[in-house]
């Protein structure tokens, strides 16, 4: 187990007290110091635009958001040119499908060609795939979960796939259920089709080691804030040979390598993509996110996770009226346990539970057909981070009891 | 007032609402959603000749804090006329529930109320 002692990094639990439960990661993670004094040095020692000033601060500024790019890049193990900083896993997803429209690809979309998701995707991801289906009169299919549980039904991934597929869009892991995909097997059935394959890997990066290549993936993107860095800040990776024949998803300045009253050229990846001045602090806390969760260890990070979610499951399973929406498997669990109380409605629980110092997230959380899928409407959800101790679940299972109390009736 | 915002009113009501039930062929209707939780209800509305308030009923499931302040709203408009309906604030409901409400809950509180204002929108355009 991580240290009790590594929440003195951060402020946030100096200024709300060290006994907080915060079991509200998957929405988003606190902020490290490590990570604001990088971003206050940016601002109070080298603050100026950058890639463009032939002077100190704009260069000490473009090493630091470049040296961040290449970090993210060694993080997922792909090339510092593949990553495209964006505001945040939802632009990454509409930047991404706006750059799929917006060119002219080597296999086009054809009306009547297909898109494969799934049912357990978060709205951001799903969203821009509905709009894109609409646009270009695509069918979207979405893969299914299997009957009682929570898993996807490969099975039936490898039916669906076909000659038609153009995408396949998939969740590293569910921001509800917390269960893990096996993208690498999904991928492998897409590209023998020649679909592109798109992942959202935010609920999983930081949690899990990732790499693009194992994960056979073509697209891949995340937020910043949910691995200890800012919000407001994500990336998009893509593959370069794919990146250098995309249109950009937004136009503006430091994109083009030629430009003339007729028309414009673009750079190569990155810099097509990232027109207009970025957010250059939030790139350098992200930079510095990724290096103290790398000293800490991800694989680190991991084991705590698992022993933190074992225990979860356990406690939870002694509570009578509770239903668990989630494989009880804790290796197949990123750190997220979604419940229902029978009788109490989840925004009650969440309220209860903050008044005993435990903050957890009720509702759909941007997963609508998921819930519909599990026949459910929304759930109460407790999401854990390297910091989260033990306390922490013994804090959430007695808040669940005085709900519980409470609704005696 | 106390802390606490489930009290044995809110409690009960949530337990066992007044007018949960469906009427069928209900004139005035309304549905509408949480936006905190995407929760959905039905508030309906059957006035008498007088342009009274003669039955009303609600649907759907929702928090304690929704469900409550339903079950008082649908209590309290019962025989109240078109102004009287009109005459009712939000801060109406606030006194009926009797309890804090944070402002991130003020829409679980309001929810009855807001499916009420939606009602109340369509009559004249339909006279």
């Amino acid at each position: 187990m991580i240290s009790k002692s590594i929440k003195n990094n951060f402020p946030f639990f100096n200024e709300q007290g060290k006994n907080i439960a915060y079991l509200d990661n998957a929405a988003s993670s606190q902020t490290p110091q490590a990570v604001i004094d990088g971003m206050n040095a940016y601002y109070s020692k080298f603050r100026a635009n950058i890639h463009r000033g032939l002077y100190d601060a704009s260069e000490k500024a473009s090493a630091a958001y470049e040296d961040a790019r290449a970090k993210i890049a060694r993080f997922i193990g792909g090339d510092p040119k593949e990553i495209i900083f964006t505001a945040g896993a939802t632009a990454s997803s509409n930047i991404l499908i706006t750059m799929l429209d917006n060119s002219v690809l080597p296999n086009p979309f054809v009306s009547g060609d297909e898109v494969v998701t799934t049912v357990m995707e978060h709205h951001s991801s799903l969203i821009p795939l509905q709009k894109l289906a609409e646009r270009k009169k695509l069918k979207l299919k979405y893969l299914d979960i299997l009957k009682g549980g929570v898993s996807l039904d490969y099975e039936e991934a490898e039916k669906m796939i076909t000659a038609k597929t153009k995408i396949v869009s998939v969740c590293l892991a569910s921001n509800v259920t917390g269960e893990i995909n096996d993208v690498a097997r999904i991928a492998k059935v897409a590209h023998t089709y020649g679909a592109i394959v798109i992942c959202d890997a935010t609920a999983a990066v930081g949690h899990i080691p990732i790499d693009v290549k194992t994960l056979g993936v073509d697209f891949l993107y995340f937020s910043g804030h949910k691995i200890c860095g800012p919000t407001g800040i994500g990336i998009l990776w893509g593959k370069k040979e794919l990146l250098n024949i995309l249109e950009p998803g937004i136009y503006g300045g430091g994109m083009v390598s030629e430009i003339s009253k007729e028309g414009a050229k673009w750079k190569e990846a990155p810099m097509r993509f990232e027109a207009g001045t970025p957010n250059i602090a939030g790139v350098i806390g992200l930079g510095d996110a990724i290096d103290y969760l790398e000293a800490i260890g991800i694989q680190n990070i991991r084991a705590h996770n698992v022993s933190l979610i074992k225990k979860t499951f356990a406690e939870l399973e002694k509570i009578s009226g509770i239903q668990i929406v989630a494989e009880k498997n804790a290796e197949k669990n990123i750190g997220i346990i979604s419940f229902l109380l029978e009788g109490i409605h989840p925004h009650d629980i969440a309220e209860i539970l903050s008044k005993e110092g435990v903050a957890i997230r009720a509702g759909y959380h941007c997963a609508v057909p998921l819930h519909r899928a599990l026949n459910i409407s929304g759930t109460a959800r407790a999401s854990f981070y390297f910091y989260n101790t033990e306390e922490d679940i013994d804090a959430l299972i007695k808040g669940i009891k005085i709900a519980k109390g409470v609704f005696r009736k | 007032m106390n802390e606490n915002i489930y009290q044995e009113n809110i409690i009960d009501h949530n337990a066992h609402p007044h007018n949960k039930r469906i009427i069928s062929g209900a004139r005035e209707e309304a549905g509408i959603r949480n936006p905190l939780c995407g929760d959905n209800i039905i508030l309906q509305i059957c006035f008498d000749r007088t342009g009274s308030v003669s039955d009303v009923a609600f649907q759907g499931e929702g928090c304690a804090i929704s469900q409550a302040g339903l079950s008082m709203l649908t209590d309290k408009i019962k025989g109240l006329n078109l102004n009287q309906l009109k005459l009712l604030s939000p801060g109406d409901i606030y006194t009926m529930l009797g309890v804090p409400i944070s402002p991130s809950r003020a829409n679980c509180a309001l929810l009855g109320y807001a499916a009420l204002e939606k009602i109340l929108k369509n009559i004249p355009a339909k006279k």
